[in-house]
């Protein structure tokens, strides 16, 4: 009788040491990467000794003594590094041996993502990411790996004052999420090219140009490279085709059954197929919506909104997204939906034709380098003119198309203010920007002239927003004084009685 | 209106510059010097035209982003003009400034080095070369905002 009580107790206890531990798989993931190698090793030895299990340990036994120390080291971790749960707080125990606590209030939860992935899946753990708005030591405050259903339960008790607003859920359209994304892609484009570039190098060494080179290292060298040379460059394009099939086939199932559900507090995101992620998003601790297009997009109207929230999105291969690729008109309504409180504000000063040549110069100037290159490759190759010019022009081909992308940029950089709301426009490498902020959010303006905008009477405005990391957006090229006057007028008196002598 | 504290970069640190550019100089010639027994004279042409040409760069540019420098302290903001082809206008709004990092070594009372950096999340801003007690100064200043904007006074 007192021996079942002391082992109900004992069970009790134990399982309530493991509820507040994480997944019992992270001790495996505390072990080295490479041990394997090692345990690889000695399931040899023990076969070649035919399973003379004695011979087997007097001869491998320090490696034994090794492998069990790392799995104690690992164990122990595993023990230590443990989380409290409190009515309006999350306590974590992590680092070495548990040593670092961190408190976090739900409060000040500015996103919590949780990822299972299909292994994770298959053994039931997940992984439990919080970030707050405070720059902490690590990349996220709280990294853990829990069970799935203890995650969840943290992620409902972290939402559970979120009542959602009925009657809309916005979810991805498959079907338009696919063909959008293939055709739209910019790694579509980029793929292109680079293949296009490895294969006219290919057909340029493959066969005169490959035996020149190596008849001067040695015969011997020349027997191993004569064959190798062009494979590598097939290899290098078959790879790249690849990784390009890899990333959008992992792109599109990241995005897969995506659904996002508004609530008076929080953003909840449920994505993915094969690995699942939930994410909840304080709605006040969003920085800015940004709508997010290539140029090509920008003609057919399409459009993806991406949101800027710390935690969300910064994780590797992690987009982050609020609404996927889909019309621009759908868009800027599912937005209206999902994030009232952000509205779009007409410009109140834009660029315009006078900033063509301001815009383009650069890529243009940059796309003359290939041609030159090109050039004076020709003067020492001359029989391979056709060959260099087609790799100069491919060279130059990105550059010319950051120029027409740059060209329309002119007419699409601006920045409008209307009361809390702030809208700007702007074009960063081959992508346009349009984001929606609000002015509290905004930490420092910056307005930035050379000596040529000086000229024009131009300034670049550099805005900075809360947020982990320090990422401005750059409207460049409106005019100076109009812009300090509008910056003025909006409580952001830049300049002040800097200018006054 | 908010009562506004004006700046200007100290010019001190323009002579104790070209004192340490000075210095450096020729540390390095003698440097040289001592290595052109076993460096070819062309690589030795080289490597002393590219130090003459970056110390003309520096001591050229270094006078005048001090010239230019100039900070602007009131309750809400801190402004800042900075630069010397690039020039800019920064506005950093207090409410924004979460803490106030001074720089200042014991030589910097004589030089001038010393730096005040405004943290705010996502930004970073720096006001160099102001004397010690401006330094404090403006410290103290923005750190009394910050805690005025936490108590709520401004609101009152």
């Amino acid at each position: 009788m007192r021996a079942a009580e002391s082992a109900r107790e004992l069970k009790s206890k134990a399982k309530e040491f493991l509820s507040f531990r994480q997944h019992p798989i992270k001790i495996i993931k505390y072990t080295t990467r490479y041990l394997w190698l090692l345990l690889l090793s000695l399931a040899k030895y023990l076969i070649a000794s035919s399973f003379d299990i004695a011979a087997w340990l007097d001869t491998n036994w320090f490696d034994l003594v090794i492998i069990i120390a790392i799995f104690a080291f690992a164990f122990v971790r595993w023990a230590t590094i443990y989380f409290e749960l409190g009515n309006d707080r999350i306590i974590a125990h992590t680092g070495f041996l548990g040593m670092t606590r961190t408190v976090v209030f739900f409060e000040h939860i500015a996103s919590l993502s949780l990822c299972q992935g299909p292994f994770s899946y298959l053994v039931h753990s997940c992984e439990v990411y919080i970030d707050t708005d405070a720059k902490c030591f690590q990349s996220s405050d709280i990294r853990i790996d829990l069970t799935k259903s203890r995650a969840m339960e943290i992620y409902h008790l972290i939402s559970n004052n979120v009542r959602t607003q009925p009657g809309f859920v916005f979810k991805a359209r498959k079907r338009q999420m696919f063909i959008f994304s293939l055709l739209f892609t910019s790694a579509v484009s980029g793929a292109v090219v680079l293949l296009t570039i490895l294969y006219q190098a290919y057909r340029i060494t493959d066969d005169e140009m490959s035996r020149r080179l190596i008849d001067e290292v040695n015969s011997q060298i020349k027997i191993i490279e004569s064959s190798g040379i062009w494979i590598y460059f097939l290899a290098a394009g078959s790879l790249i085709g690849l990784v390009w099939l890899m990333s959008f086939v992992s792109n599109l199932l990241r995005h897969w059954a995506f659904t996002c559900k508004p609530g008076d507090e929080h953003l909840r995101i449920r994505s993915g197929k094969g690995s699942r992620r939930h994410h909840l998003l304080c709605r006040r601790y969003i920085n800015y919506l940004d709508f997010t297009q290539s140029f090509l997009m920008r003609i057919f109207r399409i459009c993806s909104v991406e949101v800027g929230c710390t935690g969300y999105g910064k994780r590797r291969k992690e987009i982050s997204a609020l609404i996927p690729i889909t019309t621009l008109k759908d868009a800027v309504a599912s937005a209206k939906m999902l994030a009232p409180e952000y509205s779009l504000c007409k410009a109140q000063v834009k660029t315009g034709k006078a900033n063509i040549v301001g815009y383009v110069i650069i890529p243009l100037i940059a796309a003359v380098m290939p041609s030159a290159a090109g050039a004076v490759m020709i003067r020492f190759f001359p029989h391979k003119r056709e060959q260099i010019v087609f790799i100069a022009v491919m060279l130059a081909l990105p550059l010319l198309w950051m120029a027409v992308v740059k060209f329309s940029a002119a007419f699409f950089t601006s920045l409008g203010f209307k009361g809390d709301n702030v809208t700007l426009c702007y074009c960063r490498w081959y992508t346009f920007h349009k984001i929606a902020l609000k002015k509290e959010r905004i930490t420092k303006v910056k307005v930035r002239q050379d000596p040529f905008s000086r000229i024009s009477g131009n300034c670049t405005v550099l805005f900075y927003t809360t947020g982990e990391r320090s990422r401005c957006h750059k409207v460049a090229g409106v005019k100076y004084k109009r812009t300090l006057e509008i910056l003025k007028n909006n409580g952001f008196d830049v300049t002040g009685d800097l200018n006054k002598a | 209106m908010a009562q506004a504290k004006t700046y200007k970069a100290c010019k001190r640190t323009v002579l104790w510059f070209f004192v340490f550019a000075f210095a450096l100089h020729t540390a390095f010639k003698s440097g040289l010097k001592a290595i052109s027994g076993f460096v070819p004279q062309n690589v030795l042409i080289i490597i002393d035209m590219t130090w003459a040409s970056l110390i003309i760069v520096a001591v050229t540019v270094f006078p005048i982003y001090v010239l230019v420098a100039k900070y602007e302290v009131t309750q809400d903001n801190v402004r800042l003009r900075k630069g010397f082809i690039l020039f800019s206008h920064q506005l950093v709004p207090l409410s924004s400034v979460m803490s106030v990092t001074t720089v200042t070594t014991p030589l910097s009372v004589l030089t001038g080095f010393n730096f005040v950096v405004l943290n705010s999340p996502g930004s970073k801003s720096i006001m160099p070369f102001v004397t010690t007690r401006q330094a404090k100064e403006v410290s103290k200043m923005i750190e009394d905002a910050i805690q005025r904007q936490m108590t709520g006074e401004d609101a009152q």
